[in-house]
């Protein structure tokens, strides 16, 4: 007898759905999976006998026959146990009627309980899209699935139970638009809640000082501004960009789930977590690779900068990273994704960062320091300077000073500002560019493309005459003159004007590369 | 146990299930079926399954899991016999099954009780052995 199961796997971050279909005939005993499986999911004939034996039914000694189409995408994962094991419980019979109307995703243990699966998320995306209104999730992974509107998720923890609510028996549970609808007989829901992670944030005014570097971080936050820290050793750098999250506006609920499909799909989402609702803040380690930074591998998973997606990309100690690494970051950072061509296909990963640096002046990091020498030659520095690309630095809008502080500024009690404060300034700026941007499909001044630079920064002749001014006598690219036009119109917004004016292109420029000037080759 | 013992042992063995076999409504269709590449100890119609067995015997006491002793290339053996056994009776679509049988013996190893595993294997856990 032949059945069909409906489930669903993931490639890339990119959801999509899975005929699973089972035939059950005569012959000699076996068990094959046709349709491209990986070695994980030929496994899967292993804990489906087991779990359909454990859960008290018989496996049958038959033929079985599983195809999983589309047959020409390679599929991965264990993801598709629950369904095959509902497949053969409907090919001998033991279902009787369709089991259509449910798509099915979950891993099986081999005593019939099911196990989180990854990509849960995507997959439910995917099957909204498609029209599927029934999904049957892992326990585990139900939230994930209610995240996303019109279906309806019937979270299960075992084979057995799972089979009930296809059957139209016991149904369990039902969430349905994120709601907990309980079937009489049952007991309630807990956790509908999302987890707290109760941690107490840190705050920018914990970075006493350092009021330049402040303000480039609130204009990276207010408009999306790449941002490079550059200072002696122990000046704050790091600190700050740690800092730089809590001045971040909350991601809209489209963004928190394209942040968590891409966790979902990556398998890096807690066990019972809900969307994720803060923005991601990665920070790599310098020795990270080309494939850890941007993705691949043979499971096409993402990279660092797909994981800071809507967030910050934290990169500390930039000169040490691999050359070839910073410049495989080029492109993503301009375009704001990754496309990763493969035998198995082609993906394409979301890759809209903040993008934050932070490296020393010089190898012994104190050039140009108030108290203390450089120890450095110049062929040293040169060479340090050298390590990290025109074209990459080219990309960095607000480049900063973090100079050392002494005199006892440190202990000095000064009036810093907290992070609340200087948030309340951000979020008048945002809403500014929510204004602007409605219906451009972006959301900050840092991802305008060329035409809507043109259209929305208008400036006085002063900053037109000043702006050319200064791309000719410090010799910028026409790329850097169109960044610090949106630096000044994200500084312009903060101050609360419709018009960019010299003051607010002045102040742009003063963050672009100042270290080329400040200290000669 | 060895040469005429032992095949001796393993007849009355073979005895004692198809006796246990009948009892259960099995119909014991062939005994010993032989070919080239394989033999078969018992071929029996359980309903309208052919099942196919193999019969082991264990000695009273025995440490040895009889189990162990249908191995890789036994199933093998078993898995030819039975493909020659169904084209020769034409029997290819039917519902087919391979059980093993497990026959204890007593101190003079006559059949004591007499064990029926069902579906004790697929074609599946053999890749590669054909």
């Amino acid at each position: 007898m032949l059945s069909k199961v409906y489930s669903g796997s993931v490639l890339g971050i990119q959801g999509y759905i899975v005929e699973v279909e089972v035939d059950v005939s005569g012959g000699l005993p076996d068990f094959t999976i046709v349709g491209l499986p990986d070695a994980a999911i030929r496994e899967s004939r292993e804990r489906v006998r087991a779990a359909i034996r454990n859960a008290g039914w018989g496996f049958p000694a038959r033929r079985i026959t599983v195809n999983l189409a589309p047959a020409i995408i390679r599929k991965a994962g264990t993801g598709f146990d629950l369904a095959l094991a509902i497949g053969i419980l409907g090919a001998t019979g033991l279902i009787s009627g369709p089991v259509a109307g449910f798509l099915v995703v979950g891993e099986l243990a081999l005593d019939g309980t099911v196990k989180p699966a990854t990509g849960v998320l995507c997959i439910a995306l995917a099957a909204r899209e498609a029209g599927w209104k029934k999904i049957i999730v892992p326990r585990a992974n139900w939230q994930e699935a209610a995240a996303v509107d019109g279906l309806d998720v019937y979270p299960v923890k075992s084979l057995r139970e799972a089979f009930d609510v296809i059957r139209g028996g016991r149904a369990g549970h039902i969430i349905r638009d994120g709601m907990s609808c309980k079937a009489p007989s049952c007991g309630g829901f807990p956790g509908l809640e999302s987890p707290d992670t109760g941690e107490t944030p840190a705050d920018i005014s914990d970075v006493k000082g350092q009021v330049h570097a402040k303000r480039a971080l609130e204009i990276a936050a207010a408009g999306w501004h790449s941002v490079l820290l550059s200072g002696p050793p122990g000046s704050g750098k790091t600190m700050l960009a740690n800092r730089l999250a809590t001045l971040l506006p909350p991601m809209t609920k489209e963004e928190s789930i394209e942040v968590t499909a891409i966790y979902s799909a990556a398998g890096l989402l807690a066990d019972g977590h809900g969307l994720v609702e803060h923005r991601p803040f990665r920070s790599p380690h310098h020795t990270s690779s080309i494939q850890g930074m941007v993705g691949g591998g043979r499971l096409l998973r993402p990279g660092e900068i797909t994981l800071a997606h809507r967030g910050v990309l934290f990169l500390d100690e930039l000169p040490e990273f691999r050359r070839d690494v910073l410049e495989a970051l080029r492109q993503p950072l301009e375009s704001g994704r990754v496309i990763l061509s493969r035998a198995i296909g082609a993906v394409v990963f979301p890759a809209r960062v903040l993008l934050i640096c932070a490296r020393n002046p010089c190898p012994c990091g104190f050039l140009g320091d108030a108290r203390r020498e450089c120890r450095c030659s110049p062929r040293a520095i040169a060479a340090y300077d050298g390590r990290v690309s025109g074209p990459f630095l080219d990309r960095i809008d607000l480049h900063a000073e973090v100079p050392g502080q002494y005199n006892g500024e440190m202990t000095q009690d000064m009036a810093s500002e907290t992070s609340g404060k200087v948030f309340k300034r951000i979020m008048v700026a945002r809403a500014v560019q929510a204004e602007r941007f409605c219906g451009e499909g972006i959301s900050f001044n840092g991802e305008m493309s060329p035409s809507q630079v043109k259209k929305y920064c208008h400036m006085t002749d002063g900053a037109k005459s000043l702006i050319t001014r200064a791309l000719n006598s410090l010799g910028l690219s026409a790329r850097a003159g169109a960044r610090i036009l949106k630096v000044s119109r994200t500084i312009a917004d903060l101050a609360g004007r419709d018009v960019i004016a010299e003051e607010h292109v002045a102040e742009a420029i003063s963050y672009r590369n100042p270290q080329r000037q400040i200290y000669p080759p | 146990m060895a040469g005429k013992m032992a095949l001796e042992v393993g007849a009355r063995g073979e005895e004692a299930v198809v006796a246990h076999l009948e009892s259960c409504g099995y119909k014991v269709l062939c005994r010993n079926y032989r070919t080239r590449r394989g033999e078969i100890d018992i071929v029996a119609l359980d309903g309208d399954t052919l099942v196919f067995l193999e019969v082991k015997a264990t000695a009273a006491g025995g440490a040895t899991d009889p189990f162990e002793r249908v191995n890789r290339e036994k199933r093998r053996r078993i898995v030819m016999a039975a493909r020659h056994y169904l084209a020769a009776m034409g029997g290819a679509g039917a519902a087919c099954r391979f059980d093993a049988a497990v026959v204890q013996l007593d101190r003079e190893n006559a059949p004591q009780a007499v064990t029926i595993v069902r579906d004790s294997f697929s074609l599946d856990r053999m890749r590669g052995a054909f």
